[in-house]
């Protein structure tokens, strides 16, 4: 291999390319991909903020260090994190999930009240989930492991005593983002919120496969509007 | 790129006829061009300086011209980015302060608008108004206005999920216009993305999640290529991509040895066959990942002499940048020089950590030796395929490996013949590396000798190669790097075995004495690479390196003067310790033997000799039954010798500059010496005043010496 006229021979090639090419045409056509990039952005989103299907997320409240010139507020959901038991309850088919894995959510209505959804399940398989008949009536949202202990099939370690299992349940967890975390805000009237969050619910719009969209936060019941 | 003709196009259109009509009557005498062509040809160009008359003035006019051009060009370059800022920052306030009272409707619509606006108003400037500057300032801002439309669309619905695939939308469409504008630019806001988007991808700010970003090899290499390939060719682009490509490199070395270390880490909560694993497998781990470092060294410093190479036969003219091809070809040598710098780091940090124990009890003696010591393991390569569980986890990098060797066995192939430089230390370094995979690494004198054989091979054959005469190609960079590692090598081997010795207390006689067989193996090398050069005997390398080790051996000396404690044996020391002494006067003497069949025996060579004997017989003989005062007078008469043998050294060698560093040592020494001993004799009051006149007395006879030693050595100068 002649290295030096591989590299030049490389560069002659771009070079072609550059001269070869129409570049007005090109310049057009980069343009309107441009603008095609950025309608499909809005076309996704639009889509599954027109679907029927809406679950109400409770949120939680999170340090305020996260807040960005305070014009967004980070967003925390009761089932953003899933710790020890909780695992063990909601991992019905006792499946080990590593960072970076998705995995969808059954999600519920607590029967008989007008309270947010909870969570019922988790499974990286949305089609076994959906299958199953214990969870017919759930809706499934899709979420990415950001942090995973990982090993969850073994379930919990019966041989221990409560106190010690406690003690090890504290290093099995599961942290879950579903793209729902920021909510944007216009300037200044992050901290606020930010305060408030430990009241605040989230209604989400979800897509036939599970992804979400934010539609509108709620303080205390009460939908908040900036403009 | 633009129809236009440029003040610089007819500038080198008028430069090109000049140097035409005087290269024509050249052409006809080398039988190249009949006459009859040669003014057909001349005829030619001056019809068409007679159209244009931009081009038929003189070259002065044509570069006052010129230099108008390109400071008009310049000003209104500043102009326009200043006005492309302006704009960017009142379109963003303006956003800012009206953004609460829109609706997300209304957002939209006024994204969209602003940004067919600048496109328009870009491609209108570049390819109809014959705008080019406002044109590029205006694609820029569109660039710009892409990344913004895409934050403010994630704002509009919220969007927190995979931020980094917007940032990678954003550069590819960046690179796209760059590239069919030829805006360099936009490749520089290509290349500032690129490392935004591989941090956030990688979770750099996150050891435990780091992830390979695989895709960020192509970018590199298309991020490098279109800097190269740019009319105006940047070096600090092409620096960029080197450093892109340095962090694709090791985010996959990184990204494919965590797993295998968190599984070494797991391997502790086992047992204690758990913890010898563990052990076992994160040194295999750590040497496998040195292996590849020195081998991408390799793979560096190769390119950057390829790069320097393809530097100097693209050059036209012999200094200056004349011409575009020559402003092109300048442009490598940045990039190549930081790719031979990079390289050498890289092989040589690592070969000099590998001469140092993996623990600091080396001397602590046979009953502490098996304390924290790792188990003996065999090579790296036997014990991971001894395991089977281990080389899943270990295979990728170990292929790694192996994607590297050749890779720089196919660079050493392509060189050998085209390039003047020699192969021989980039391969001693290859085979060196390789040779680490399996040595049987664990037991300390076996990883120790080998570090130190290493060493000196790698150090005596670059020291050649250095010297050689016709390997102009590596130049002074590499001359100055050499004698930097040498003298780095040098102090830390000095001060590191110093501070040993100071800690383990009554082994500071034994370390002390290995530095300067270490120190002496070190000179020797540098003379017999000398030797095999007599062409550059004065050569500065060699001056320098031998200054190096004068100084150190110095101090080692002087420091060893002060033992305060009584010393052990070094009998009873580890058998390590008696290796690696053994393979130092074993390497002297073979060293030894070479110079004297050379040039016979010289005086700096009886001094060295001297030297290492005196410190071989305090190995030997030192021990509980000498007192510490024993080792002072013993170490301050042979500091005496060395500075007496290098006076006497310099006026043979008519060295100014060695006589009056030799007397300033002995001042040092005779003034420290007489202050150590003398104070415990006499009263603080009438010592300063007995020192002040014996200085008084000791300086007259010194500088009267000095003055007689500088005018022999100058009367040697003229007799010459």
């Amino acid at each position: 291999m002649n290295f030096i006229n591989a590299m030049q021979q490389t560069g002659n090639f771009l070079k072609r390319l550059q001269s070869g090419t129409p570049q007005r045409a090109l310049f057009v056509g980069i343009v309107l991909t441009i603008f095609a990039v950025l309608g499909a952005m809005i076309y996704e989103r639009e889509q599954i903020l027109a679907s029927p299907t809406r679950v109400m997320l409770e949120c939680e409240p999170v340090d305020p260090r996260s807040i960005l010139s305070g014009d967004y507020v980070i967003l925390s959901y009761k089932i953003s994190e899933f710790v020890g038991e909780e695992i063990d309850r909601l991992n019905v088919f006792n499946e080990d999930v590593r960072t970076d894995e998705w995995i969808y959510v059954a999600l519920r209505e607590q029967p008989g009240t007008k309270k947010p959804h909870t969570a019922a399940a988790f499974s990286k398989d949305p089609d076994r989930l959906r299958a199953d008949e214990r969870f017919a009536d759930a809706i499934l949202i899709r979420g990415k492991a950001v942090n995973s202990s990982g090993v969850f099939s073994d379930g919990p370690d019966l041989t221990l005593s409560a106190p010690e299992r406690a003690e090890v349940d504290a290093y099995r967890y599961l942290e879950l983002e579903y793209g729902l975390e920021s909510y944007f805000v216009p300037q200044r009237e992050g901290l606020w919120i930010e305060r408030e969050l430990a009241k605040a619910t989230v209604s989400v719009a979800v897509g036939p496969e599970g992804q979400t969209a934010v539609r509108d936060l709620f303080l205390d019941g009460e939908k908040v509007v900036f403009y | 790129m633009f129809s236009r003709k440029t003040s610089s196009e007819n500038f080198r259109q008028s430069v090109f006829i000049e140097r035409m009509a005087s290269e024509l009557p050249r052409l006809v005498g080398l039988g190249m061009l009949e006459q009859s062509q040669a003014d057909r040809i001349a005829a030619f160009y001056e019809r068409e300086a007679a159209e244009n008359p931009e081009l038929s003035g003189n070259s002065e006019q044509s570069a006052q011209a010129e230099n108008r051009a390109a400071l008009q060009d310049r000003l209104l370059a500043i102009v326009i980015c200043v006005a492309v800022l302006l704009i960017g920052l009142g379109v963003i306030l303006f956003y800012s302060a009206i953004w609460k009272s829109m609706s997300p409707t209304v957002k939209l619509v006024q994204i969209f608008a602003w940004l067919s606006a600048v496109f328009a108003g870009a491609y209108g400037c570049l390819f109809h108004w014959r705008l080019p500057l406002t044109g590029r300032g205006l694609s820029l801002l569109g660039m710009l206005g892409f990344g913004a439309a895409i934050g403010l669309i994630s704002q509009i619905y919220h969007i927190s999920s995979e931020p980094a695939t917007g940032v990678l939308v954003w550069m590819l469409g960046v690179f796209a216009l760059s590239f069919v504008l030829r805006e360099k630019a936009g490749y520089f806001l290509a290349a500032a993305l690129l490392y935004l988007w591989n941090s956030w991808v990688t979770n750099w700010d996150d050891p435990e999640q780091l992830n390979a970003n695989y895709a960020l090899i192509p970018l590199t290499v298309l991020l490098g290529a279109l800097f190269y390939t740019h009319e105006r060719r940047s070096p600090t682009g092409l620096c960029i991509a080197i450093g892109f490509g340095l962090m694709a490199a090791y985010q996959v070395s990184v990204a494919w040895l965590l797993p295998f270390m968190q599984r070494a880490g797991e391997f502790y909560r086992v047992d204690e066959a758990g913890v010898a694993a563990a052990e076992q497998a994160l040194l295999a781990a750590a040497v496998v990942f040195t292996v590849n470092v020195v081998l991408i060294g390799v793979i560096l410093r190769g390119l950057g002499l390829i790069g320097m190479r393809l530097a100097n036969r693209s050059q036209t003219t012999p200094e200056a940048s004349e011409t575009p091809a020559d402003s092109q070809a300048l442009a490598l040598r940045v990039p190549a020089g930081l790719l031979r710098l990079l390289g050498w780091l890289h092989v040589l940090l690592p070969l000099s950590l590998i001469t140092w124990p993996l623990d600091f009890s080396l001397l602590g003696g046979p009953d502490t030796a098996g304390a924290g010591s790792p188990a003996l393991y065999p090579g790296v390569l036997p014990a991971i395929f001894a395991s089977p569980a281990a080389l899943p986890d270990i295979g990728w990098l170990l292929a790694l490996t192996a994607l590297w060797l050749a890779i720089g066995v196919a660079l050493l192939i392509y060189a050998r013949g085209k390039l003047t430089f020699p192969l021989q230390p980039a391969a001693t370094v290859i085979v060196g590396a390789l040779l680490l995979l399996v040595w049987p690494l664990g037991i300390d004198a076996a990883q120790l000798s080998a570090g130190y054989v290493l060493l000196f091979l790698v150090l005596g054959i670059w020291l050649v190669a250095v010297l050689r005469r016709g390997s102009q190609e590596l130049g002074r960079l590499e001359r100055g790097l050499f004698v930097g590692f040498v003298l780095l090598t040098l102090f830390s081997k000095a001060f590191g075995l110093l501070f040993m010795g100071i800690e383990s207390d009554q082994f500071l006689v034994a370390y002390g004495a290995g530095f300067l067989l270490f120190a002496n193996v070190i000179y020797l090398i540098v003379r017999y690479a000398g030797a095999l050069n007599p062409a550059t005997a004065g050569s500065h390398v060699i001056w320098l390196c031998d200054a190096g080790v004068a100084f150190t051996v110095y101090w080692m000396l002087y420091a060893l003067g002060f033992v305060p404690d009584q010393q052990s044996s070094i009998w009873g020391a580890r058998p390590i310790v008696l290796t690696l002494i053994a393979l130092l006067i074993a390497t002297a003497l073979v060293l030894y033997a070479l110079l004297i069949r050379r040039g016979g025996l010289t005086l700096p060579l009886g001094l060295s000799a001297l030297v290492s004997g005196t410190a071989i017989l305090a190995l030997v003989a030192g021990g509980p039954w000498l007192p510490p005062a024993a080792y002072v007078v013993f170490f301050s008469l042979l500091l005496l010798i060395f500075v007496g043998a290098m006076l006497v050294y310099s006026i043979r060698i008519a060295s100014v500059a060695l006589a009056n560093t030799a007397i300033a040592g002995l001042v040092l020494l005779i003034l420290t010496r007489y202050f150590d001993l003398a104070w415990d004799l006499l009263s603080g009051s009438a010592l300063f005043i007995v020192t002040g006149l014996l200085l008084l007395v000791g300086g007259y006879f010194l500088e009267r010496q000095r003055r007689r030693l500088v005018d022999t050595i100058e009367s040697q100068e003229a007799g010459q």
